[in-house]
């Protein structure tokens, strides 16, 4: 396609594709101001300042403390988890003085039990 | 006189002396920048998105940016409200466009052999609109806005390059790649319907 055919379907889509803009569309855009406030500008004098400033410092501090809370009740319940954990792995029999892994549940074969018990003898 | 120009009395009021009264709550200064934009933008808006509805909401969006913000509008940057109220709206557009639902070929050659039926005439204006909407869509984003500003809206090259803050080479290259991958898509699409109609 040549440039000047082109242009005349360049041509062809601006002329369909400028439209009038309707009344409808005028009121709606004119009565903006009526129903959208404009955004604060916010001015940097002393009350400004104590007004913006002050709550989200507060907050930002609050949120700090529990932070820092928060952690250490986190890092106290994280080692209960492990003493559980160690305690949950290896369990004691007194009455048969044998260390029972958990691992040892694999071993379902009766056989196996036994020599277990054998070898630890 | 200058089309950016306002006339009260004898004192000329630019769009970037509207849009600091505008700041401070002017209503009336606000319908004077809606009374110079609004139809240029809507065209403009228009031929990025293919479609008059879509365009609308765009101005209205865009007009919502212009009440809200105007407060902020610094005027020691220099910025030309114009350059600036062309980026917004082709933001939007673009917004737009990655929302809604991309219309499949089928779509448009059924529309393009309806309107051809209608009008009893392969090369009708309407259908080559609709080849070049069609065409557009194929096209990157970038190389339509750029052939949108430059052509139908009359923008200089280094005008456009600023509104798409890109380097006035950059711009160059959009369009002519723009127009070169146009040309193609037009092609294709007119062999694909005469095709399709057989």
């Amino acid at each position: 396609m040549n440039n000047e055919k082109l242009n005349k379907y360049l041509y062809a889509y601006g002329k369909a594709n400028s439209p009038v803009a309707g009344p409808l569309l005028i009121n709606s855009i004119m009565d903006i101001p009526n129903k959208i406030d404009q955004d604060e500008n916010l001015s940097w004098n002393s009350k400004n300042i104590f007004v913006f400033i002050i709550p989200r410092l507060s907050a930002l501090t609050a949120f700090c403390l529990m932070g820092i809370y928060m952690g250490g009740v986190g890092s106290s319940a994280l080692a209960e988890d492990e003493v559980a954990e160690i305690d949950y792995e290896i369990s004691f029999n007194l009455n048969s003085k044998i260390f029972i892994s958990d691992n040892l549940n694999t071993l379902l074969d009766v056989e196996d039990i036994i020599f277990v018990e054998e070898k630890i003898k | 006189m200058k089309n950016n120009e306002f006339y009260i009395g004898i004192i000329a009021i630019t769009d970037e002396e509207l849009i600091l009264r505008i700041g401070k709550g002017d209503q009336k200064a606000y319908g004077t920048l809606v009374e110079r934009h609004l139809s240029m933008n809507l065209g403009f808006a228009s031929k990025i998105l293919g479609n008059t509805a879509d365009a609308e909401e765009v101005m209205q969006e865009a007009f919502i940016r212009v009440w809200k913000h105007s407060n902020l509008w610094d005027p020691s940057r220099n910025t030309k409200f114009t350059t600036w109220f062309y980026r917004v709206v082709t933001n939007l557009c673009h917004d737009v466009s990655r929302k809604r639902k991309p219309q499949t070929k089928t779509e448009v050659l059924e529309a393009m052999a309806s309107d051809e039926v209608a009008a009893d005439n392969l090369i009708a204006v309407n259908q080559r609109s609709q080849q070049v909407k069609n065409g557009l869509n194929e096209i990157p984003q970038r190389q339509c806005t750029a052939i949108i500003l430059c052509y139908f809206q009359g923008l200089s090259n280094r005008e456009a390059a600023e509104v798409m803050e890109v380097s006035l080479s950059a711009i160059e290259s959009y369009l002519v790649r723009g127009r070169r991958n146009l040309a193609e898509a037009l092609k294709e699409d007119k062999d694909n319907l005469l095709k399709d109609i057989g």
